[in-house]
């Protein structure tokens, strides 16, 4: 479904994170957030899945408003699914379960459920490690977990958080690719953080560059790599 | 989640307010006899003996329990021992902490009492002189400092599991011996756990019952607790001990008051020490023989007095050793006794207590931790404060509060219990809770999972060791609670500790013994328990 970002402002006390943030996400499109550290990346992230309140501004997703001057929905309402960078898989609970608990919540017959959570564990490649626990995993496996239970609830939009950054560069490299061909085949509306380049240029349909809180600049990778508005954009991007 | 909080907190403050706020207001301004003449009242002797003496408790408690709790902490935690022995020293010394301090009383009179102690039998058969009185103040504090030094242990136990161990370790490169790193590193560094932990100390002597009671209230020297009791029981004397418990209420604030200007005391949590440990020293000649002192206290304080209590449960003639016997075991709970009775009572009036407080403590320590709630964090510090307070004060007051409606019933046991001890549950909870990351529950959020569906769901499960342990941990001390039972227990109402206390002082100490041991072995299990099922992360 498509997103639409207006006029997001939000500060923490006296520090302005997001100043001024308004873009939008095509249905089926990847967006990265790209930019560096403390840019307020992961705060607009927070924001459009509802776990920060922005101090003003509206969020969109398809027809409902999710944020607007008068009301804000609960993170649990809003039908967005999100991969932490921490990945916070449950500890308690086998891969299996973690996938199911989306589906319980929206009361799904076991049956149905079995046969989904089959399907999204097959997606992420993880058919066989249904039955163990998180700690049980290697990193590149927990992230896929991870990934298993966000898309399991076929989410509105996804949000991704960093979510190679604890893998080592090979793993990395094919989680890449894997991350693109999933996209494509669910036709999913996504929006990717990162402060990567190559990750962005990789991936995205369109990038987003943020600076200081502020939006810089927005478009294809072709587009910002041959019309960079301004230095930093420049820099960054080489 | 925030109503679920919310009424949470109205009900624990409640509870707060019924149990502890209240009464301690109406019992000082119902029965303080502020008309009457306090310069004579505190003119009597009796009455400075008494402050004396409760001061004396505490300070040389204090000193000696935090001195050989650091001393020997240092020795277990920084030392290269063979693991064994190490661990069951560790053990030996802990162990004194989850039994009531009055079951060492009971211990030592069986070994040192005058002609008859199983000591002072072996040393008269040996030729040997006796041992120094037991009865007094002496022994008092000799009995108090062996169980306070396991609470010294326990407290200082967080210091060391996070030492900084590489500070000492490049004393001791730079050529300084273990004797000298230990005086001009640790000790330093370890400066404010030592003030709190010795602050600590002095408040659990001041508000010390049992022991006093029965080793020097027979040499007819009191203390402020045991003058109070005295008092009730022998006259009804609510107005001496309303103004008594205003003198023992004032020291300990002024205990608290240092404490907030000394920094304040990390609350110190039941952990088994699982963290990485520093590079360890080589124990030579000195730390051998500190060693052999710290085995001789963990036999003397946990060691010998349990045996006593157990070989007198089992003697038909306690002079004769060997009338072995198990027809008290059968009699104490079939008889009339009473003891069956007040096992029953013991489980009810602390399970009610410990259920409460864990389950009002989960929620209010969410509301502190992830609502950040001040109503909810000011309650946490409020129990911690019915902590510290002496129980004789807390149970005088709610009997005057209650008198006439739940006074001989097991609620105001149970609502005394939840008082004093609540605060065990919420140090459990709280660090338990604040240590689940966020994103836990923000990964349940974005399932789709409303805030009260992620607490029942996702945090609930988690904490389930947690919780079992804040169970048990407030069971422990609730289960032979004797300071407070003794003056709430009515008829039908007695408990494990009163039956205790009341057949070791004036009938059938043979009894005595064995509800003790029962006792003893159902805390000891209930530890074992929780250590297994945590993996070693709670209990002792
Ligand atoms: N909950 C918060 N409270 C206060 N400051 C915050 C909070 N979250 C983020 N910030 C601040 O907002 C800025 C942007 O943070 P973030 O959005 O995490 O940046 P990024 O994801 O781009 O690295 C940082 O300076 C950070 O310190
Ligand atoms: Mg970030």
């Amino acid at each position: 479904m498509n997103v639409k970002i207006d006029s997001l402002y939000k500060s923490f006390g006296n520090n302005h994170v997001v100043d001024n943030v308004s873009f939008a996400i095509n249905d089926g499109e990847l967006v990265t957030l790209l930019g560096p550290s403390g840019c307020g990346k992961t705060t607009v992230l927070r924001v459009l899945a509802g776990l920060e309140q922005p101090t003003s501004g509206t969020v969109r997703v398809g027809e409902k408003v999710f944020n607007d001057a008068t009301h804000a929905t609960p993170p649990h309402q809003r039908g967005i699914g999100m991969v932490f960078q921490s990945y916070a898989l449950w500890p308690h609970r086998t891969v299996f379960e973690n996938v199911s608990f989306p589906l319980e919540i929206r009361k799904l017959a076991a049956s149905e459920r079995a046969s989904k959570i089959a399907q999204a564990l097959k997606l992420v490649d993880l058919g066989e490690l249904g039955h163990r626990y998180p700690h049980e995993l290697s990193g590149g496996q927990q992230q896929r977990v991870a990934l298993a239970r966000a898309i399991a609830q076929q989410p509105t939009v996804l949000l991704l958080d960093e979510p190679l950054s604890n893998l080592d560069a090979k793993l990395r490299e094919q989680m890449r690719g894997d991350l693109k061909a999933l996209q494509q085949s669910l036709k999913l509306t996504m929006l990717y953080v990162t402060h990567d380049r190559l990750e962005a240029l990789e991936l995205s349909h369109r990038m987003a560059i943020m600076d200081h809180g502020k939006l810089v600049q927005m478009g294809t990778p072709d587009e910002i790599r041959e019309n960079p508005v301004n230095d930093f954009v420049r820099h960054f991007i080489s | 989640m925030r109503a679920i909080v919310r009424a949470a907190e109205a009900l624990y403050g409640l509870l707060l307010m019924a149990g502890l706020v209240a009464p301690l207001v109406i019992f000082f301004y119902r029965v303080a006899p502020w008309h009457s003449d306090v310069g004579a009242f505190f003119a009597q002797k009796s009455v400075h003996s008494a402050v004396l003496n409760s001061l004396a408790l505490a300070l040389a408690t204090a000193l000696i329990a935090t001195t050989l709790g650091f001393a020997f902490s240092w020795l277990l935690w920084r030392f290269d021992w063979p693991r064994g022995p190490a661990r069951a020293l560790a053990l030996m010394l802990k162990i004194p902490y989850l039994l009531p301090p009055f079951f060492f009383a009971i211990g030592w009179i069986a070994l040192a009492a005058p002609q008859v102690g199983y000591l002072n039998r072996a040393l008269a058969f040996m030729h040997l002189p006796m041992l120094p009185l037991l009865y007094g103040l002496p022994g008092t504090i000799f009995v108090e400092v062996l169980w306070t030094t396991a609470l010294a242990m326990i407290q200082l136990q967080g210091f060391f599991q996070q030492f900084p161990g590489h500070l000492e370790d490049a004393a001791v490169l730079c050529g300084a011996s273990p004797a000298r790193t230990f005086f001009s590193i640790t000790v330093p560094l370890a400066k404010p756990q030592l003030i709190s932990c010795a602050l600590l100390t002095s408040v659990s002597a001041l508000s010390a019952f049992g022991v006093p009671a029965m080793l020097a209230s027979p040499a007819h020297q009191f203390v402020l607790t045991t003058l109070i009791y005295q008092g009730i029981k022998s006259y009804q004397d609510f107005s001496q001990a309303a103004l008594l418990s205003l003198v023992l209420l004032t020291i300990t604030f002024l205990v608290l008051l240092s404490q907030r200007f000394c920094g304040r005391a990390k609350p110190f949590l039941l952990v088994g020490g699982k963290a990485g440990r520093p590079a360890q020293l080589q124990p030579r000649a000195g730390a051998k023989f500190l060693f052999a002192v710290a085995a001789l206290v963990a036999v003397l304080g946990s060691g010998l007095p349990c045996l006593a209590i157990l070989a007198r449960s089992l003697l038909r003639d306690p002079s004769d050793l060997t009338s072995w016997n198990v027809e008290k075991y059968v009699s104490v709970f079939t008889g009339t006794t009473g003891g069956f009775l007040a096992l029953l009572n013991s489980i009810s009036a602390s399970g009610l207590a410990a259920l409460v407080a864990t389950l009002f403590g989960v929620v209010v320590a969410y509301g502190a931790s992830k609502l950040g709630r001040r109503p909810s964090r000011i309650l946490i510090e409020a129990w911690n404060i019915g902590y510290a307070l002496p129980g004789t004060v807390i149970a005088l007051a709610l009997l005057v509060f209650f008198a006439g409606s739940i006074t001989d019933t097991l609620w105001i046991l149970s609502l005394a219990y939840l008082v004093k001890y609540a605060a065990f549950a919420l140090r459990t909870l709280t660090p338990a809770i604040g240590a689940i990351g966020k994103e836990l529950e923000e990964a349940a959020w974005m399932s789709g999972a409303s805030p009260v569906k992620t607490f029942f769901k996702i945090l609930l499960p988690l904490l389930q060791p947690a919780l079992a342990a804040a169970v048990l941990l407030a069971l422990v001390p609730m289960l032979s609670e004797l300071t407070m039972s003794v003056l709430l227990v009515g008829a039908g109402t007695e408990t494990l500790g009163s039956v205790i206390f009341k057949m070791q002082e004036y009938a059938d100490p043979g009894s005595a013994a064995v509800l003790a041991v029962t006792a003893m072995a159902a805390i000891l299990a209930l530890n074992a328990i929780l250590k297994r099922v945590s993996k070693g992360n709670f209990g002792i």
